[in-house]
């Protein structure tokens, strides 16, 4: 009888517990989360959380590149390029080692061109590090 | 309650049959039209109200506990809905690999075509199942971007709703009824924002459900909805594969434990396990990175034991597990207990099969992803098992209590 109360009682437990969490866990955290989701803005938001760095070069990248254009990558997949490639679609991320220096497009899309802040010109290139990414221009 | 348990039945069996034509489309190289899963969601909600008044008989009287719980259903419902809709996922795998594929599958074929088969073009995971983004790009194609994440909170009812089912297929009290499924849908992992959560994005929770009704089938002796459960579970996650063979083993050793072959049971079971090893041992034996196996283990016992995870489910398992059978009972269904054993040990596999993984990082989010899968099915054996131990008890006090027992009784006294 006294087994059967211990099974009860955690059986209560698991139960107490998960209504338990609703208000704070489930409904206000989520709120917050998402409040601060959409003020900070996707990227940002996931670049802070993931501690990695160049969020603004994505965010370069959405607002001065046409939807129908093909980006270059080079360096580290795994990291801050998996944000990359998520956000920049349906402008496919496309592997530069393997894109001939004077090729104008890649994956049926030209190649995203532009100037970067500081003048350099040419065709994009987004460089992956474990934590950080860089832009550059291809040389 | 009894109009929404077979709802979610239906939409397992209905998600099993989209399943199997989706792979016939992707076998053709197409993807089926978005209307196709419209059908999927709506044809179990019109069976399910159609085939309410044959139920009428058969259902339970609602009293508080009943109402308390749809309550909270409910609350939880418009939350996770409101994180589902409000923003992309807010989390890493979510936004990178699932979500990135859902908008993939939604927009232009030709960029779809280059994505899965151009290796210069960046694609996380390119080789995962498709099915959870194509349920949520055909729900897009027609409910928008943020509609297609909908997706999650629908399947989440589907597992309450599959909990409950089990609930009320055992014959439980309102109070059992109720604990059984609030305790198997409000799960912390899958309710509190965090990676595998239901608003995640990730598969997780496409796993959950179709293993919910695996183990809902094997708890009601619903052979159609292990089928169903065991197809979708198939096709959703690379791991898969591997639990619908866990599903069949489990199934063919509780099958020959109960015409008395035991030992045949067990035979079979630890030769299958040991060819296993050989098999692994001669593929990669020298591969293998064996020094990890101790650290492995600790990591996922102590991730069993996380309470803000899976709450008191693998506590309260364990204690039933090691009771002796005169104090708790027998295992409500032994083949349920053995696919629960089974997924907990197959579960550290990854870490030991790809040795670039690396451990630390792996513990703290796949291991805890994986044992998630399993925490539902583990929760609903539970209280099955507790439910069926309260009842044998009342049967038994019934028993006493008729008078040609009661005189047995004074007789031995």
């Amino acid at each position: 009888m006294r087994l059967r109360a211990v099974l009860i009682a955690l059986a209560g437990a698991h139960l107490a517990f998960c209504i338990g969490r609703v208000p704070h866990a489930v409904v206000w955290k989520r709120w917050q989360e998402i409040t601060a989701f959409r003020s900070e803005g996707d990227l940002e938001n996931l670049f802070r959380r993931a501690e990695l760095e160049g969020a603004q070069h994505v965010r370069w990248l959405q607002q001065n590149t046409p939807e129908r254009s093909a980006i270059l990558f080079a360096g580290e997949i795994k990291g801050p390029l998996e944000f990359a490639a998520a956000a920049l679609w349906p402008r496919p991320l496309v592997n530069a080692q393997w894109v001939g220096a004077q090729a104008t497009e890649a994956a049926g899309r030209p190649l995203a061109q532009g100037t970067l802040p500081d003048g350099a010109s040419g065709a994009l290139l987004l460089r992956g590090e474990r934590r950080a990414l860089h832009l550059e221009v291809r040389r | 309650m009894t109009t929404f348990a077979s709802f979610a039945r239906a939409t397992l069996c209905a998600l099993a049959v989209y399943a199997l034509v989706a792979q016939g489309f992707f076998a053709c190289g197409t993807l089926p039209p978005a209307w196709l899963f419209l059908v999927a969601l709506g044809a179990p909600l019109a069976v399910a109200v159609a085939t309410r008044a044959t139920r009428a008989r058969t259902r339970p009287r609602t009293d508080v506990f009943d109402l308390a719980s749809v309550f909270l259903v409910a609350v939880v419902f418009a939350a996770l809905c409101y994180g589902a809709w409000a923003t992309p996922s807010r989390e890493w795998d979510g936004y990178v690999a699932w979500g990135l594929k859902a908008k993939v599958l939604f927009g232009d074929p030709v960029l779809r075509e280059a994505f899965f088969s151009d290796p210069l073009v960046n694609a996380h995971s390119r080789d995962y199942p498709l099915l959870q983004p194509l349920c949520q790009a055909s729900l897009a194609q027609i409910a928008g971007e943020a509609g297609g994440r909908l997706l999650f909170p629908w399947l989440w009812l589907v597992l309450a709703g599959l909990a409950l089912r089990s609930a009320l297929a055992l014959g439980a009290d309102s109070r059992m009824r109720s604990a059984t499924w609030i305790g198997a849908a409000l799960m912390p992992a899958l309710v509190a924002p965090g990676g595998g959560a239901v608003d995640s994005g990730y598969a997780e929770l496409f796993v959950t459900t179709a293993l919910s009704g695996v183990a809902c089938g094997m708890l009601t002796k619903d052979a159609v909805l292990v089928v169903a459960g065991t197809v979708v579970v198939a096709l959703v996650k690379p791991e898969g594969p591997a639990y619908a063979g866990l599903v069949l083993l489990a199934l063919a050793a509780a099958g020959l434990r109960a015409r008395g072959r035991s030992k045949t049971a067990l035979g079979i079971v630890a030769a299958l396990g040991v060819a296993s090893v050989i098999a692994l041992l001669a593929t990669r034996g020298r591969s293998l990175p064996y020094e990890r196996l101790p650290d492995v283990l600790l990591g996922e016992t102590t991730s069993l034991l996380v309470v803000r995870r899976y709450g008191f489910v693998w506590i309260l398992l364990g204690v039933l597990a090691v009771l002796p059978r005169r104090v708790v009972g027998a295992c409500p269904s032994p083949a349920l207990g053995w696919l629960v054993i089974g997924g907990l040990l197959v579960a550290p596999a990854p870490f030991l099969l790809w040795p670039d993984v690396t451990v630390e990082h792996h513990l703290r989010s796949s291991m805890a992803r994986l044992l998630l899968h399993w925490a539902t099915p583990g929760w609903l054996l539970a209280m099955a098992w507790l439910a069926r131990n309260g009842v044998d008890r009342a049967e038994r006090r019934d028993e006493l209590d008729t008078p040609r027992d009661r005189g047995a009784s004074t007789m031995s006294a």
